[in-house]
């Protein structure tokens, strides 16, 4: 008995509990969705200037845009779409800003400012390396290149959406990978690259000339 | 063998005859009822003393040396509903049967079910003990019981059944006899059904086209549910399911009936609900693993003499967590993720709490089927269904700028809608031939409202078909041939153009089928065939990246029809203590679809990606399978299970990705005899045997194939007397061991172990609210 009676209350409950559906209009199949309606990342811009003079450097904002987005068509540098140089001086530093924008909205929509907000959910790396010290501080493997993070989020940690480049000549005239990666670590910020996942990761080039 | 045999018969002979006068003759005849004209090759078997013989040209049959006693005789003939009768016998007896031969005069939901038609095709119906065991889990776990089946899978939730390797598309899963229509290209698409509903499944191995339509390259699986009652009575059924992985319950109810009063209704209502928690691997819970269904069905027949109609109504309704842990930013994390050997932040406690991302999926089904006898021996089918899905995938996070962004909206979204009508009309023995003729049509529509995946599209489909096949008694022959149409209008938008292209598909599919039957013991089932299908939307216009496997995936316009010539013969011998089932296949592709790995990564703003591009090459796959059961002692029994797969890429030279690696089950059942108490016990160890796949093509994947692994089960169930209700209860367990181990036919392989043990607890309740006879 007790069999038949739960039978009855699970079939007769679904059939009046599971009904609940948006079916209200499907929009007809010749007229697709145009674009992505979702936030997408197009536009990273790094704007470097010189500490002293406050000017900006040759070739900056240096600029990666992936117009529509992940797949569509691929993203590219500009100017030059394969990649992209950054040529600094020896002995210098450098006051650098990073802007994300999600140019697929007019006006286009800025990232950056969300990213710094929510600080203690992001973080930038710079060549993966896990920062040191305090401030934290990345060295560029083999190139004398420091990177000092100027900007913390509520917990004291960085998250390098302003930085300090500072060059003090080693490998002078050789090309260093620079690789800029943004990651979104909800709940587990430590200060390091592992938890999370990547939402933006660029490879730009570092030279240092004499 | 044979020596044996008769030397043990004549031995139980001899033994007889001194004990009583064993002298005597039952003869008779059969003809049919219909016509009178006399049945050849009915098989008229004797219970008491395992014997059976075949009538002769003129209906007629003899069985010598019986003793005298109380027989059960048995009389089975094709297209007629098997017939018992009990014989007294103290003297040489004849008895004249009559059968209705062409089964009109049988209950209407005889012909429905009709047990005739088996395609020449293998057929492997899943037996009810591994249907129980995968009870609560998914559809294609309830497969895997077949030799030659595996599974595609996105962790332990999400799983696609795979024929010989083939899968999605090439697979036509028909759903109470409606072909499954829903977003069938997504490899973490699972099958929009509740298993719950069937009674019986069934797997056709190799091409079915020319029946099911042009798809079905690969098979098709078949899920019936129990004919409607004929006798007025309110019976039903309560499945109560619990699985320790995950915590997972299920209940599921069943209720039909008839009335007595208005003659030829009947009833059914069906629901199923089913929640389950996190799942577990050996050493960590895996976040955000849950799973939450909802589904019911109502049945309505009406069945006079010669004409039946049936009305289906299904929703189904998912909600299923995906595991944090595979959805991943970029090529970097992914390498990252199989460095490491556990998921660096995606472990949780325990929990039922389903969070993003997660996949919420409707599907809704409306059918109506209609018979009609439209003479002595034939009849006139006509089914009509529409079938709606959506289907939502929400991603991990929401967006940085999440003021204006509405979290309760899907970022993928996609709602189709099919339409379908089919008309078959099938008559029975005319002169040995036996046919059937048909045509169907659908018409398809698909929409998406977030992220663009897919693009829209129109479809319509029909495709027309003939079989006939010749039936003698040691063998038959079936010719079959089908015509199919697919025109695929699409929209979308490339570079903020508007794209509608329009393609048109149509070919010809052919199947050629012998069945041999040189004793009732060993049965052969050979087919040739021919079979196309049209390149799917995905195949030719996808376009995005996906997050779980860190790749780009995208479709080429230019992808023409895909071809495959297959050849696939089944030996199936069985006798008293052994049953075994071989079959050897081998399918040649012309323009066989497949992904393919890019050279250059696609540069995007979360870094670079490999690219996958949808090519065509020629391909060929072959395999054995086997199922091998013998009795070796009194109600013991001995299964080797297995199967052999090669899958080659000859255009390339290379191998083809994504094929099963070659596998072994081993199992052990002891049968307890039936007490008052106690019916159907059994007790079952089982081992399995997981080779690695090494044969895969050069530059495919991230990670090299997992290690080999084996897997240890069991499974223990009964049936409890109680009144005159038998109660069901069973155990069963799966990876009792905790081994640790992936697989590689999961696609969350990179990221984490597959789970551990898993203990199910099933309580069947079957229970009768009213019966006339009572």
């Amino acid at each position: 008995m007790k069999a038949k009676l739960m039978t009855l209350v699970a079939v007769g409950a679904l059939a009046f509990a599971a009904c609940k559906k948006d079916k209200k209009e499907d929009p007809a199949p010749t007229n697709p969705a145009p674009t992505n309606t979702a936030e997408v990342i197009t536009t990273m811009k790094i704007y470097i200037k010189d500490s002293i003079t406050g000017n900006q450097i040759t070739g900056s904002p240096f600029i990666f845009k992936d117009a529509d987005g992940d797949g569509g068509s691929a993203g590219g540098f500009l100017p030059n779409a394969a990649d992209s140089l950054i040529t600094l001086n020896d002995t210098t530093t450098y006051l650098a800003e990073i802007i994300l924008l999600d140019e697929t909205k007019t006006p286009a929509d800025s990232i950056s400012n969300e990213v710094v907000t929510e600080g203690q959910e992001h973080m930038f790396f710079f060549e993966q390396s896990n920062p040191t010290g305090t401030p934290y501080t990345t060295m560029l493997t083999g190139s004398g290149v420091k990177i000092t993070y100027l900007d913390l989020d509520a917990n004291s940690r960085g998250i390098g959406q302003q930085f300090k480049i500072r060059t003090y000549g080693s490998t002078t005239g050789s090309q260093h990978p620079f690789r800029v990666t943004l990651r979104h670590q909800p709940g587990a910020k430590n200060g390091t690259f592992a938890p999370g996942e990547t939402d933006v990761e660029i490879k730009f080039k570092v030279k240092v000339d004499l | 063998m044979r020596k044996i045999i008769q030397t043990f018969l004549f031995l139980f002979v001899l033994a007889n005859g001194f004990a009583q006068e064993c002298n005597y003759k039952l003869t008779g005849k059969i003809t049919d009822k219909d016509n009178g004209e006399p049945l050849e090759f009915t098989i008229v078997s004797v219970k008491e003393i395992n014997f059976s013989t075949n009538s002769n040209e003129e209906g007629e049959f003899k069985i010598e040396n019986l003793c005298a006693g109380d027989y059960t005789i048995r009389i089975i003939h094709l297209g007629c509903a098997d017939t018992s009768i009990k014989v007294s016998i103290a003297k040489d007896t004849k008895v004249n049967f009559k059968l209705p031969h062409s089964l009109h005069e049988l209950a209407d939901v005889e012909i429905v079910e009709r047990v005739d038609y088996k395609p020449t095709q293998t057929i492997d119906n899943i037996k009810q003990e591994e249907i129980d065991k995968a009870k609560g889990k998914t559809l294609a776990d309830a497969l895997k019981g077949s030799a030659g089946i595996t599974t595609l899978n996105t962790g332990a939730s999400i799983s696609k059944p795979m024929i010989h390797g083939l899968q999605g598309y090439r697979i036509l899963i028909l759903n109470n006899g409606i072909r499954q229509e829903g977003q069938q290209w997504g490899n973490e698409h699972a099958p929009e059904i509740d298993p719950f509903m069937a009674k019986k499944i069934s797997v056709v191995k190799g091409a079915s086209s020319v029946r099911y339509g042009s798809d079905a390259i690969a098979g098709a699986i078949l899920l019936e549910p129990d004919a409607l009652p004929d006798t007025a009575a309110i019976t039903g059924e309560l499945n109560a399911i619990g699985l320790s992985n995950g915590r997972a319950g299920v209940l599921s109810g069943i209720m039909q009936g008839s009335f007595e009063k208005v003659k030829g209704f009947a009833w059914r209502v069906q629901g199923t609900i089913k929640q389950g928690g996190n799942m577990k691997t050996p050493e960590y819970y895996l976040k955000n693993t849950g799973v939450l269904e909802k589904n019911f069905s109502y049945t309505l027949g009406y069945h006079r003499k010669k004409i039946g109609i049936e009305l289906f109504y299904s929703q189904f309704n998912s909600t299923i967590a995906v595991f944090s842990g595979a959805h991943i930013g970029n090529l970097t994390d992914l390498q990252s993720a199989f460095a490491s050997n556990k998921p660096q932040d995606s472990l949780a406690p325990f929990s039922y709490t389903i969070g993003r991302p997660k996949q919420e999926i409707e599907h809704e089904l409306v059918k109506s089927k209609f018979h009609v006898h439209t003479g002595m021996r034939s009849r006139l089918y006509v089914t009509a269904a529409y079938q709606y899905n959506i289907r939502k995938e929400f991603d991990k996070h929401i967006p940085k700028n999440s003021s204006s962004y509405d979290t309760t909206k899907a970022d993928l979204d996609y709602r189709i809608t099919s339409k379908t009508i089919d008309v078959a009309w099938e008559h029975d023995n005319i002169n040995s031939f036996r046919g059937t003729y048909g045509a169907s049509y659908m018409n398809q529509t698909n929409v998406y409202l977030g992220r663009y995946l897919i693009p829209n599209f129109i479809n319509n489909t029909w495709g027309a078909f003939a079989i006939e096949r010749y039936v003698k008694h040691t063998y038959e022959l079936e010719l079959g041939v089908r015509y199919d149409e697919k025109y695929l209008q699409s929209y979308y938008y490339n570079k903020n153009i508007l794209q509608s292209p329009f393609l048109k598909f149509k070919n010809v599919s052919v199947n050629t089928g012998w069945i041999y039957k040189p004793t009732h013991q060993l049965h052969f089932y050979t087919n040739l065939s021919k079979a196309w299908r049209a390149p799917a939307v995905n195949e030719l216009y996808s376009n995005g990246l996906h997050h779980g496997s860190a790749s780009i995936e995208k479709g080429d316009e230019k992808i023409k029809q895909e071809r495959c010539y297959s050849f696939i013969t089944t030996g199936s011998f069985k006798n008293k203590r052994i049953e075994a089932d071989i079959t050897a296949y081998s399918n040649y592709f012309k323009g066989f679809i497949y992904l393919s790995p890019g050279t250059e990564p696609e540069l995007t703003i979360k870094g670079a990606f490999p690219v996958f591009y949808y090519k065509q090459t020629d391909a060929l796959i072959s395999g054995i399978d086997y199922k091998i059961n013998v009795e070796f002692v009194k109600n013991t029994f001995v299964q080797v299970k297995g199967m052999f797969l090669r899958g080659q890429d000859l255009t390339n030279k290379d191998w083809l990705v994504w094929m099963p690696s070659d596998r072994v089950e081993v199992s052990l059942t002891y049968k307890l005899k039936d007490t008052k108490r106690f019916k159907k016990t059994y007790a079952t160890a089982s081992f399995e045997y997981i080779t690695k796949q090494w044969r895969i093509p050069q530059n495919s994947d991230y990670a090299a194939p997992p290690n080999p692994y084996y897997l240890v089960g069991f499974d223990i169930a009964t049936k409890i007397q109680v009144k005159n209700q038998e109660l069901g209860i069973g155990i069963s367990g799966s990876n009792v061991t905790n081994k640790i181990y992936r697989d590689y036919l999961d696609r969350f392989r990179y990221y984490t172990n597959a789970v551990g043990t898993n203990i199910q607890f099933r309580l069947n309740i079957p229970f009768t609210v009213f019966d006339k006879k009572e």
